[in-house]
């Protein structure tokens, strides 16, 4: 299967300072690859690079086998990469409903008209409505995301990104900050709309990753120290002295 | 607040005001006139400043420059069309604001407010000192437009009572309009920019070009009431487009609670009330002025709006 | 134009563009370190023109006045941060224009209540009052050359300030963030109520040596500030060097488009024109580096 999104020998500089070192990476749909790997190893910045949040110093994204480099975050978007980040970046002093109006037009050529209501275009609510019964926050529709649980906000997080309608989605880290129950409904959730979307996720609860994951790439000090299914990772020499003084046992 | 009452509240306002030039003082029909006109203009201001997030003390050179476009091309002689002049104002004011917009929101934040600053008074320069647009004495309009219904009815807006009811539809015609405006699909776009501009580029929006698309949305609505100033005092001058008269829309913004539809309507009311009393008190009237501002935006930066009606509260 | 007036021309450039960097620098430096945007800076410099002209009248000595005025200055600058601007640090920038929007208000009466609204002039002191032969009929007053050069004395300094201590590499990074002004170890409360008052008293300053050479009047201080929002603009966020170059850029350009004339199918459209060119020069900038010449991507 053709891959939706690639990297090849991504690399990013801040400073004199090498965040991400020549990282090669693709992934296709239905399949969700982990990126892991201790604090600092830009696995965030990977994300970033993806996304089109920051520019490469050099090499190639790739998208449908596209070369796609240099396009800016709401290009990507456009192309069709959604993503979520690690700190919420979401709509705080509007209600769930608007944060989520706000995505799923972006998808309609109607995001320039001013004088009709949004109640007034059927596929921006029936959007919304979908989106926010997947997350499971039909409850909450209308309150403001500033009122919700931390764990409810994660939610809106990913909400906005599915609701752009992406084919590859990027996860910064979704269960950050998450209970135990709270980050098993949001495992749930990955499960059940995987098939639809290549997946790439940064995370570091490794019961959810290894839960999930198809493929993982292990990063440390910017470079891909290791790839593969998960078996070979847990094998893996390498990643054992990496992650040395960490619980790695399953 | 319960809404009932709220509307009950507004529709008892909207007869009052209705019905105010029947019974009404000269003084008070133009006074209250006044005020409608400024509601504009502050509603303009607060589409920017409330709803979108930026922060323009440059927006009188679109109030201003309104009025300069009447008073350049009204023939001596005879009355314009009413319609044609308004729409010939608005438009050039909107082709001002694109020029002006596409410049300053290459800015950001302080960037922002210093940009708009100084290209209001270049403007200001501009027409102070050009022979063509009169000076620092400014244009007078003698001959103000009107509007003549098949020879049945005319609209005179030297009668003030012609003049206060053309003033008090427009007023509601720009205040439903900003309403819809901000239910629209371009509105929540708006709203996702004010709030979080980085994530909604993440979502796929070229955000400059929805803040520019708003920023000649709000110097049209500026236009309108610039006209209708230019009108009402029958000259035009370059301090209606310096950057005091701009910081003091700003003031009735924060003073009425921005972000809020109706906070122009209370922050304007409020303070042009108070400056009137205050300058029947005395002639140094601007340092009462100053002082409530200093305290206002220091101890209540939500405004009126914000102590009233806590719960309709778009922004904290 | 011979090439003594144009040489006569640059020195007021010059001179106007140094003293623009005074207050512009001051503006930068309130909001480098303290992310205050204080569109009240203006009024500062008002207030030391109309300082050094009564003071010249209760003292009779335009030093003493100085020495005076600045203290004034400093003293004014310590009670207003204590009174208001403490309070706006971690408030937006909509709050704080409002708040030195009110302060604009307070002294601009203020001043018509002390001072009246009069235009003035300040005697140039005795000790400057000359002019340097440059050719045979061409001088130039002392007094302009001193004022320059006590403005390359101050810029001096703070370029020394701003290179060798680490308030000052704060101020070049563009920071305004407090966590970090708190891991230097400092008492900041103290620091930015210091730090303010300079920045007023720098204004002050700045009004107080202009007054000789040019007129006191009401409406200096926002003829000064919205240049100094010009030189910012221009210079870019952040940077000292920046505000300097385009202070002398903007008082060049300036200072020439008023004795240009440039004649366009007969209309000499300069000096109508001449107050608009700095703003284009700074529309030009927008364009093409949104960012100012030195600033960095914000």
């Amino acid at each position: 299967m053709r891959s939706v999104i690639e990297a090849r020998g991504l690399t990013k500089c801040f400073a004199g300072l090498t965040a991400v070192s020549d990282v090669s990476l693709s992934c296709e749909r239905g399949v969700i690859h982990a990126v892991i790997g201790p604090n600092g190893a830009g696995k965030s910045t990977l994300i970033n690079l993806l996304s089109g949040d920051l520019k490469p110093t050099s090499g190639k994204i790739l998208i449908d086998g596209l070369d796609v480099t240099g396009s800016g975050s709401s290009q990507m978007s456009l192309l069709g990469v959604g993503r979520s980040y690690q700190r919420s970046n979401i709509y705080p002093s509007l209600t769930v409903a608007e944060n989520c109006n706000i995505a799923v037009q972006s998808r309609f050529e109607i995001s320039m008209r001013f004088l009709g209501a949004v109640s007034a275009y059927p596929e921006v609510e029936v959007g919304t409505k979908r989106v926010l019964e997947r997350v499971g926050l039909e409850s909450v529709v209308h309150k403001k995301v500033s009122q919700l649980s931390h764990g409810e906000q994660r939610q809106v997080e990913i909400a906005l990104a599915l609701a752009t309608n992406p084919k590859v989605l990027l996860l910064d880290e979704p269960l950050a900050g998450m209970g135990a129950e709270e980050s098993l409904r949001i495992v749930e959730l990955l499960r059940s709309i995987r098939s639809e979307f290549a997946v790439i996720l940064v995370e570091h609860d490794m019961d959810a990753v290894f839960a999930l994951a198809d493929t993982l790439t292990v990063m440390l000090n910017g470079q891909v120290i290791e790839a593969g299914v998960p078996q070979d990772i847990r094998s893996s020499a390498r990643v054992q002295a990496a992650y040395l003084g960490e619980d790695f046992s399953d | 607040m319960n809404i009932i009452f709220k509307n009950a509240l507004l529709a008892a306002l909207l007869v009052m005001l209705i019905l105010l030039p029947v019974f009404g003082e000269r003084f008070y029909i133009q006074f209250v006139s006044k005020i409608l006109i400024m509601i504009i203009f502050v509603s303009s201001l607060n589409l920017l400043v409330g709803f979108t997030g930026l922060v323009s003390l440059g927006h009188a050179a679109f109030f201003g420059s309104s009025g300069y476009v009447l008073a350049l091309f009204s023939p001596i002689g005879t009355s314009m069309n009413l319609f044609v002049a308004l729409l010939a104002s608005v438009l050039c004011v909107g082709a001002l604001g694109a020029v002006f917009g596409a410049l300053v929101l290459r800015t950001k934040g302080i960037f922002f407010i210093m940009a708009t600053l100084a290209l209001g008074e270049m403007l200001f320069y501009f027409l102070h000192d050009t022979a063509f647009a009169g000076g620092s004495d400014g244009i007078y309009i003698h001959d103000r437009p009107g509007f003549n219904l098949f020879d049945w009815w005319q609209l005179d807006l030297s009668n003030v009572s012609h003049f206060y009811y053309l003033a008090l539809i427009l007023v509601c015609l720009v205040l439903m309009l900003i309403k819809r405006i901000m239910n629209s699909p371009f509105g929540r776009v708006i709203s996702g920019i004010r709030v979080n501009e980085h994530r909604t580029k993440a979502l796929g929006y070229h955000t400059y070009k929805f803040k520019l698309v708003c920023f000649v949305i709000a110097s049209m609505i500026a236009a309108i009431s610039g006209f209708l100033a230019a009108v009402q005092f029958g000259v035009v001058n370059p301090e209606m487009v310096g950057w005091h008269a701009s910081g003091h829309a700003l003031m009735m913004v924060i003073l009425g609670g921005k972000g809020s539809i109706l906070g122009p309507v209370l922050g304007t009311t409020t303070l042009m009330l108070v400056e009137e009393i205050f300058q029947v008190a005395t002639k140094h009237w601007q340092l009462l002025t100053g002082i409530v501002v200093v305290l206002v935006a220091l101890f209540f930066p939500n405004g009126l709006a914000g102590l009233n009606f806590p719960k309709k509260r778009s922004e904290t | 134009m011979d090439a003594a007036t144009v040489l006569i021309q640059a020195m007021n450039g010059i001179q106007y563009g140094l003293l623009l960097f005074l207050v512009a620098s001051g503006l930068t430096l309130i909001f480098g370190i303290m992310g205050v945007i204080n569109i009240a800076h203006g009024s500062f410099y008002m207030i030391g023109a109309y300082l050094a002209w009564s003071l010249m009248g209760w003292v009779g000595s335009f030093w003493i006045g100085l020495i005076v005025g600045v203290t004034v200055a400093l003293l004014l600058g310590l009670v207003l941060e204590w009174l208001f601007i403490r309070f706006l640090y971690d408030r937006d920038h909509l709050q704080q224009v409002l708040v030195t929007y009110g302060l604009i208000l307070i002294f601009s009466e203020l001043r018509s209540m002390i001072w009246g609204d009069d235009v003035h002039s300040v005697p140039i002191p005795e000790l400057l009052s000359g002019s340097i032969q440059l050719t045979e009929n061409l001088a130039y007053p002392i007094y302009r050359l001193w004022l320059s050069g006590v403005c390359i004395v101050i810029a001096i300094l703070m370029f020394l300030g701003i290179q060798h201590t680490r308030l000052g590499m704060m101020i070049r990074a563009g920071e305004s963030d407090r966590e970090m002004t708190k891991s230097l170890g400092i008492n900041i409360g103290l620091v930015y109520r210091f730090i303010f008052a300079l920045g007023v008293s720098l204004a002050a300053f700045s009004g107080m040596i202009s007054a000789p050479i040019s007129s006191v009047f009401p409406g200096m201080g926002s003829q000064v500030l919205i240049v100094s929002f010009v030189v910012v603009v221009i210079g870019g966020l952040g940077s000292i060097k920046g505000a300097m170059i385009a202070a002398l850029l903007v008082g060049l350009i300036d200072t020439f488009g008023k004795v240009i004339h440039l004649d366009i199918f007969g209309v000499n459209i300069f000096p109508e024109m001449s107050g608009m060119s700095i703003f284009a020069l700074m529309a030009l900038i927008l364009m093409l580096r949104p960012q100012g010449l030195f600033g960095r991507e914000h």
